[in-house]
């Protein structure tokens, strides 16, 4: 399977996966029509990638949402998988959505073996519905439903996640986006919104469950709970305002980089921000507990966007590798060779080499490479925190399909101009035509 | 006096038979030995020799060759001990020791001929003459008594050689098992030391590039040059090891070829399960201390019997006067037992066979307990090595492919994956360890048995897991 394919597969997948796991309420999670690109409600309807939203039922003018906490089995990549737990069958669980002065109500059912609550991160509400277990509530035990019921002053945003237990529960995945519209529609109104919640996991090589006391070392750092190559590419049509919402309930502070373009911050967990102060920027820090709002005009093109913690964007490493570059292993590999069968001596030259070994090298059991993904001109190594955002001229309003690599129009690849193959150094009056020849 | 008169009938035809035989009486040591062979039976299955003479030596020779020109299997090498050692042989001419002295103790003291001249001053006169022949007359009357102790004497001294025979071959055992299993160890070692010293070389190129710093170069080195301490003083052992093998089997250690590996165990041990009731039948020692305590026996009663006869003798003079006429006539002479009865002689035969059945009972209770200890030891020891064969060793494995993918996955160093290599190394020099006292302890428990043989044999491959 190309990546391409495989991609566009996973995202499919991704959106059926809640109907496969069967539950009546959350078989209706569902992605938005890809023809709803503006609601009657005066908004675009925010897509999360590689997630679902939560459907909700109106009652006596109230929008009642039902979120069930539970363990779930969940797949951070095809190759690892793990015991987490998360909501209505999924990590992160599905998005809120909702308009300012919408009336909400939320069921809350515990399926875990021990309590739990819910906190509705940066919402303005009654002080007994915050979700703090012992604080604002009693523990919501095991087997019982409570009911959150609260009126939404504001628009922005938010996150979900419990506030019992709250390092294991948080860091064994439960946590979700709460996204609130604005009630008078946005003077600008975007074209495409994507919601994106950062995490990180402890989830060690050849294990099955994540480890919920470590406090730095984590194995996977993930985007709606995926790690590179699994993360679903962002798609837009050139021209369109897109936006990114980034949520942040990892334990690291992460600079967020979108590639070829300058985008503005427009707003927050506190709302959407008058234009006066709105940045632009190419990288913003999402900080631990934080929302940004990022908001760019599409230019078409394959579009790296990632932490730039470069460790992030990184699957499961080694930390205390003695360091092999420069080391001449030539000689004393076979010698190690005879020792280990199957030995082989890497990291001389850099470590760009692994992406290959790994495809014939065994890892552990449930475990990704560090570097991983293939694009049209060969390795991406990358992993975690890292998407494209897949941005053409011919794309279909509303259609997020994956359209495949893109097609770079002739003379605006970089080129070979020495060594193997290479064309001589260029003139003004060259044809470049050749040069994505590679 | 009807008594006496009897003995002396029997007496008279017994001192014909003796003056009859006693010219011929020499010592069979060939016979001997065979009596010995006999003893031993199946304690020792394999070929025993008399290498007496230079046609049988010569024979010998030629086998001990034949062994040596194969590689030498741990049967094989019991069976050369038993053809080549110069102890056994000089411990079989015990048996014909034991044997002369049974003899010895068949035949009568000889005669004693008595002749006195007695020249006069008297010129009419001859020379005066007395002749006399005496012979001891107890001596005859205590032959058969003599000869059922000489007879305990000889059977206890064939019991005793076959014991040391029986003990010979399990120290080849030990002492092979101790070779092979040094030898195995010494290659282990190095194996070790290799993954140490390629460990070392690793980090001599980290530390070319920059990219260890000194104390960690050390710190490898230091864990070279330990093993490489390490194989000297394996290889001290070896040598020990087959220097000690080489001496039993009275061969060069260049001369001998051994396997690279101890025999594997067998599936299960043949082992009896009566140990201790098979100990007390089987046990030479225990079966030599009996014959001592039944030659006790015989010597007290001939103590007893013949207490007040210390002395006993007939004789018969002819003397010639001064007259020359010639007197002739027998004589007898009796210790009269007025001072010494013999009380102290039976006091010390009693006292002697007090001691050797007190010591029977001894042995008995020391050799149930070897026993006891020798079956323990023996289970104990394939328990260890069937753990480390199908555990341990197995999860060393593991570990180091773990390890491996680990390293694939650049999740950590190659010095991490060669640890783990060492200590897989490590645990089967363990094994080895475990195997040799395994066999070890096999031999032991033959041994404490009386060399029944406990011991299924050695399967025909080797230790490896």
């Amino acid at each position: 399977m190309n990546p391409s394919r495989r991609n566009f597969f996973w995202s499919s997948l991704t959106g059926f996966g809640s109907a496969l796991i069967g539950r009546a309420a959350v078989a209706q999670d569902t992605q938005p029509a890809p023809a709803a690109s503006r609601a009657s409600d005066g908004y675009v309807p925010v897509r999360t990638p590689n997630g679902v939203t939560l459907p909700y039922e109106m009652k006596d003018g109230v929008k009642e949402f039902h979120l069930i906490a539970e363990e779930i089995e969940h797949e951070f990549a095809p190759g690892t998988k793990a015991k987490c737990w998360g909501y209505n069958g999924r990590t992160p669980g599905p998005t809120i959505e909702a308009i300012e002065g919408d009336r909400v109500r939320i069921l809350v059912t515990n399926k875990l073996k021990e309590h739990t609550t819910i906190h509705w991160h940066g919402i303005l509400l009654p002080s007994g519905m915050d979700g703090v277990g012992g604080l604002n509530q009693p523990h919501i035990q095991p087997g019982e439903t409570y009911a959150y019921e609260f009126t939404l002053r504001q628009h922005g945003t938010h996150m979900y996640h419990p506030h019992a237990d709250e390092m294991v529960q948080l860091g064994v995945g439960m946590m979700g986006m709460f996204i609130i519209h604005p009630r008078q529609p946005e003077a600008k109104l975007v074209d495409r919104d994507y919601c994106i919640l950062m995490h990180n996991w402890a989830l060690h090589p050849g294990t099955y469950r994540p480890d919920p006391s470590v406090m730095q070392d984590f194995d996977l750092w993930t985007f709606n709970s995926k790690v590179f190559p699994a993360t679903e590419h962002l798609v837009a049509k050139t021209g369109e305002r897109i936006r990114i919402r980034f949520g942040n309930l990892s334990m690291w502070n992460h600079p967020i980089h979108l590639h070829g373009h300058r985008f503005l911050i427009t707003g927050s967990d506190g709302g959407r921000w008058p234009e006066a102060q709105w940045r632009s920027e190419v990288t913003e820090i999402v900080g631990v507990g934080q929302t940004r709002d990022i908001e760019f005009t599409g230019i078409a093109g394959d579009w790296a966007m990632h932490c730039h913690m470069s460790h992030h964007t990184m699957n499961a490493m080694g930390h205390d590798l003695p360091n092999t570059l420069g080391v001449d292993q030539s000689e004393i590999g076979m010698k190690v060779a005879k020792l280990l069968p199957g030995y082989m001596s890497m990291g001389e030259n850099g470590m760009a080499e692994h992406q290959d070994h790994t495809m014939h090298m065994g890892g552990p059991k449930n475990t990704l490479p560090m570097m991983m993904g293939q694009g049209p001109f060969g390795n991406l190594e990358m992993g975690g925190m890292f998407t494209v955002v897949k941005i053409r001229d011919d794309l279909a309003t509303g259609d997020y399909n994956d359209p495949g690599w893109y097609k770079n129009p002739e003379g605006t690849v970089a080129y070979k101009v020495s060594g193997p193959g290479g064309t001589p150094a260029p003139s003004p009056m060259v044809d470049h035509s050749q040069h994505n020849r590679h | 006096m009807h008594t006496i008169r009897s003995r002396f009938s029997h007496t008279a035809s017994t001192i014909a038979l003796t003056l009859s035989l006693g010219a011929c009486a020499s010592v069979n040591q060939d016979s001997a030995f065979q009596d010995m062979r006999a003893t031993l039976g199946e304690r020792v299955n394999q070929e025993l020799v008399w290498r007496g003479d230079a046609a049988a030596d010569a024979e010998t020779t030629s086998k001990v060759d034949a062994l040596l020109a194969k590689e030498l299997t741990l049967d094989a090498a019991v069976q050369l001990a038993l053809f080549n050692s110069r102890a056994l042989q000089a411990r079989y001419a015990d048996v014909g020791i034991a044997k002369a002295d049974l003899i010895a103790a068949g035949l009568l003291s000889n005669p004693v001929l008595d002749v006195m001249i007695r020249p006069t001053t008297n010129p009419s006169t001859g020379a005066n003459l007395e002749f006399g022949l005496a012979q001891s007359i107890l001596d005859i009357f205590k032959r058969p008594a003599r000869q059922r102790v000489a007879q305990a004497e000889f059977e206890r001294t064939q019991n005793d050689v076959a014991a040391a025979v029986v003990g010979a071959v399990a120290h080849v055992r030990e002492a092979y098992v101790g070779a092979v299993g040094a030898l195995n160890g010494l290659a282990v070692v190095k194996e070790v030391s290799t993954a140490a010293v390629a460990s070392y070389e690793l980090a001599q190129q980290f530390h070319k590039a920059g990219n260890i710093s000194d104390l960690q170069l050390a710190e490898e080195q230091s864990m070279a040059e330990d093993s490489a301490a390490m194989v000297d003083a394996a290889t001290l052992q070896a040598a020990e090891a087959t220097e000690a093998l080489a001496a039993i089997l009275n061969v060069s250690p260049e001369a001998v070829k051994l396997p690279s590996q101890l025999p594997a165990l067998p599936e299960q041990d043949a082992t009896p399960s009566n140990l201790e009731t098979l100990a007390l039948d089987k046990r030479l020692d225990i079966a030599a201390a009996r014959k001592t305590v039944a030659a006790g026996l015989e010597n007290l009663k001939l103590k007893t019997d013949w207490r007040l006869w210390q002395e006993i003798g007939l004789s018969f003079s002819a003397e010639r006067d001064g007259d020359k006429q010639w007197a002739i006539g027998p004589s007898l002479e009796i210790a009269l037992p007025l001072f010494n009865q013999g009380g102290p002689d039976v006091t010390r035969a009693a006292a002697e066979l007090f001691k050797a059945e007190n010591e029977l009972k001894d042995l008995q209770a020391r050799v149930r307990s070897e026993v006891r200890s020798a079956g323990f030891k023996a289970s104990t020891a394939r328990r260890i090595a069937e753990r480390y064969r199908k555990t341990i060793l197995p999860l060393k494995q593991d570990i180091v492919r773990l390890k491996q993918e680990k390293y694939n996955y650049m999740l950590i160093g190659v010095f991490d994956v060669l640890v783990a290599k060492r200590e897989e190394t490590t645990a089967y020099l363990s094994y080895i360890d475990a195997v040799r006292n395994y066999w070890l302890a096999r031999a032991e428990l033959a041994n404490a048995i009386g060399g029944a043989p406990v011991d299924t044999g050695p399967t025909a491959t080797g230790a490896q897991p």
